[in-house]
């Protein structure tokens, strides 16, 4: 009789939550569906995708020739699509095609505006919403002079964000 | 040996504590090994929770098949708890050890139907039911269908040993619970039968019995589909020698402590004492008392002749899997407690005090081993859980290795984001680890020298970070010397160093460094690791390692940049058992 009784209600404790109602689905819901998405291997991003904010870095304003410091950037992406690491850009070669990459270089101030060469890698795919911290190590160049550092993300073999209408990071720099 | 008859009944809060004791000890060893990490059967379920949570139609999973199995009562629990729970399997863990309760009860009552003999007999059958050796059966979350299984059949022996109508519907009920758990539990049809004919009741029953139990199976196979993975059964005469040795094994497997040879031996053994059991019970006309501890012995067979049949084919440790010792435990339980039962046997002092002996011996082995292979399984699970939680980094051979089934792959991508989104399983709980996801890409450094020292200006990954560790090897000429420092430094200061003698290192290794103390939120400041060594000759000096960047940060040696890697660093690997 004890037996059955605690099978009885076993069961039913079991089964009450089971048939009941929205309450008990909730915790399985996904309210923000971008949460779901994954990045996309060997796909450019879609035009929403390339938005970028710059939060912060810390490139100094003055730096002695030919020193050297690490400037932490901070950016956050503002799109709607995963933008993917090496790994997530291309799994199988790895070589940086479709992948994100932070792009930065030096350029004399008087110079004319010229794509950064020198490149920064993303150590996991950034989500939408998501913000990213960088190290990038500057290299000050041997003469002295008024340059600016650019900083610009790129989707490898796809396009340069500031094409798609994103935002670009140029922070001047005195270097004496 | 204990002396019997006993003549007063055994006091209230012993026999409560032999029926509490296996799940106690279960629940500990939950507290201990337990993972809240899915395994692929479990994970395998991750689309029912998505089309709940999206309102769609999913109450037929229920009854859809898992293998040959149903498991309704194993999903009723997981559908139940994942709410509130989260997913955590360790709730089904400890619904086992619950189940494991009610399963020494269902076992004791059938040792009081069989005889009178000293509470204290039933001590062995208490530690027969949480060795160890069911580590698998303990910490899987999902075997909670063994467990109802196991439930569902001891106590239809209970309630058929009633002889009222009352307690054959009561059967009929638990056998089909029983069924409808796992198909193991098919067995319960002819031996439920042959209770019924033992114990004498009328043929009325042993029909409502049969028609109810060929009923239930009807309903069960109705859709059925045979599971692709599992081959067909052989007949042909090699195979049927490997069933058979596979028969054999899995009956030794519950004290064998892993091992192929003992297996055979202890099964071969317990082949002879079920022989001697059947037939002294028979010889003895003892049918009608004993019709329960036969009954119990005639489902580990039954779970045996199933498992060396389907399983034989598959290599031969797949019989001594931990998670089928539950039902070849009962071919030691049943005539154990049979024969302590059985006064009028000549020798029975001397078998049962024999088999006592073989079951203390064996469990010590049995839990020894369990006990290692608990501790694997724990780590493993961690590991599993880990790279989950960290898919996004990991290579492919990476994600392989959670569940080992690379023809999944893009269903295990598909339910980790949603696991993730919904913070479901593991990722209810935030694994602050890291280390270097694409382990075989590194890259040497050159050797750590005097003059050419390793810095990795990093972007700490981690919220609470308790140790690091630096990778290295050896020189090939194996000619390393001088002393190797490993330090770290944060927020200006210095927080934690490591020396190694170079000539130690004599292979690849970690050169652990356990912080001063945890630095708590850690998360996005500055840390800076570096590598030194008084060796001035690099040919005397060992080398780290660099892999494709997996996290932010600047390595330099020697002052110069190494461009897109990371030093091989690892983050709380140790503290979180990852490395040793």
């Amino acid at each position: 009789m004890i037996a059955r009784s605690i099978a009885i209600g076993a069961v039913t404790l079991v089964l009450l939550p089971t048939l009941a109602c929205d309450r008990w689905k909730a915790p399985f819901r996904v309210e923000d569906r971008r949460a779901l998405v994954r990045a996309a291997a060997h796909t450019p991003l879609p035009a929403s995708g390339f938005r970028v904010r710059w939060e912060s870095h810390t490139v100094r304003a003055a730096m002695a020739p030919r020193s050297s410091a690490d400037a932490r950037i901070v950016f956050t992406n503002i799109g709607d699509a995963v933008w993917p690491d090496v790994l997530a850009g291309d799994p199988a070669a790895r070589g940086g095609g479709y992948a994100v990459r932070l792009a930065y270089d030096w350029t004399a101030a008087s110079a004319p505006p010229a794509k950064p060469a020198r490149r920064a890698e993303l150590p996991y795919p950034v989500r939408p919403g998501e913000t990213m911290t960088l190290l990038v190590p500057l290299d000050a160049p041997s003469q002295p002079g008024e340059y600016r550092v650019t900083f610009e993300l790129v989707q490898e073999l796809v396009t340069w964000f500031d094409a798609k209408g994103g935002a670009t990071l140029v922070v001047p720099v005195t270097v004496r | 040996m204990i002396d019997d008859p006993i003549a007063a009944p055994p006091r209230r809060r012993v026999v409560l504590a032999l029926i509490l004791l296996p799940a106690v000890v279960q629940a500990v060893t939950v507290a201990a090994f337990g993972s809240r990490m899915l395994l692929w059967d479990e994970f395998f379920y991750t689309p029912v929770f998505r089309a709940i949570g999206e309102g769609r139609p999913w109450a037929l999973w229920i009854w859809h098949q898992h293998n040959e199995h149903r498991i309704v009562w194993t999903k009723l629990v997981f559908f139940a708890h994942a709410g509130f729970s989260g997913w955590n399997p360790i709730v089904d863990m400890y619904v086992s050890a619950l189940l494991t309760a009610l399963i020494a009860w269902g076992l004791w009552k059938l040792y009081r139907e069989t005889g009178s003999a000293h509470p204290a007999y039933f001590v062995p059958v208490s530690l027969l039911l949480c060795s160890l050796a069911q580590y698998m059966n303990m910490l899987y979350g999902l075997m909670t269908c063994h467990y109802f299984t196991m439930a569902g059949m001891i106590w239809a022996i209970v309630f058929l040993l009633r002889r009222t109508w009352t307690g054959l519907a009561a059967a009929i009920a638990c056998a089909a619970a029983a069924l409808v758990s796992t198909l193991n539990a098919i067995v319960i049809a002819p031996i439920g039968l042959l209770v019924l004919v033992m114990t004498r009741q009328k043929p009325a029953r042993w029909i409502v019995w049969s028609a109810a139990l060929l009923g239930c199976a009807h309903v069960y196979f109705l859709g059925y589909v045979r599971p692709g993975q599992h081959p067909p059964i052989d007949w042909s005469p090699a195979a049927l020698a490997l069933a058979a040795d596979a028969f054999v094994m899995n009956l030794g497997s519950p004290l064998s402590a892993g091992s192929l040879a003992w297996s055979r031996a202890l099964g071969l053994m317990t082949v002879v004492l079920l022989a001697v059991f059947w037939s002294s019970v028979w010889s003895l006309n003892r049918r009608e008392s004993h019709a329960g501890t036969v009954a119990l012995s005639l489902i580990a067979v039954g779970s045996a002749a199933a498992i060396g049949l389907g399983r034989s084919a598959l290599e031969p440790y797949v019989a001594l899997e931990s998670k089928y010792v539950g039902y070849s435990t009962l071919a030691l339980v049943g005539p154990y407690l049979g024969l302590v039962c059985l006064r009028d046997l000549r020798g029975r002092r001397e078998i049962v005090g024999g088999l006592t002996a073989v079951i203390g011996v064996g469990l010590i082995a049995a839990n020894m081993a369990g006990f290692e292979s608990a501790r694997t399984w724990r780590r493993d699970r961690q590991r599993s859980a880990y790279v989950m939680q960290t898919i996004e980094r990991q290579p492919d051979y990476g994600v392989v290795s959670i569940f080992n089934l690379p023809e999944k792959l893009p269903e295990i991508y598909d339910g980790v984001a949603y696991l993730r989104a919904a913070r479901l399983g593991p990722f209810r709980e935030t694994i602050d680890v890291l280390i270097a996801p694409r382990w075989r890409e590194g890259q040497p450094t050159s050797a750590i020298a005097a003059g050419s020292p390793l810095q990795a200006h990093i972007v700490c990954p981690v919220d609470t970070l308790v140790d690091v560790g630096l990778i290295v090897s050896p020189l090939t000429t194996g000619a390393a010397r001088g002393q190797v420092q490993v330090s770290v430094t944060a927020r200006g200061r210095a927080i934690g160093h490591a020396q190694i003698d170079a000539r130690e290192v004599r292979t690849t290794q970690y050169i652990r460094v356990d912080l001063d103390e945890p630095l708590l939120f850690c998360r996005g400041s500055d840390l800076v690791v570096e590598a030194t060594s008084d060796v001035a000759a690099p040919a005397a000096a060992i080398h780290s390692w660099t892999y494709p960047v997996y996290y932010a940060g600047v390595t330099r040696q020697g002052g110069r940049p190494i461009d897109r890697q990371s030093l091989g660093v690892t983050f709380n690997a140790f503290s979180y058992g990852l490395l040793q």
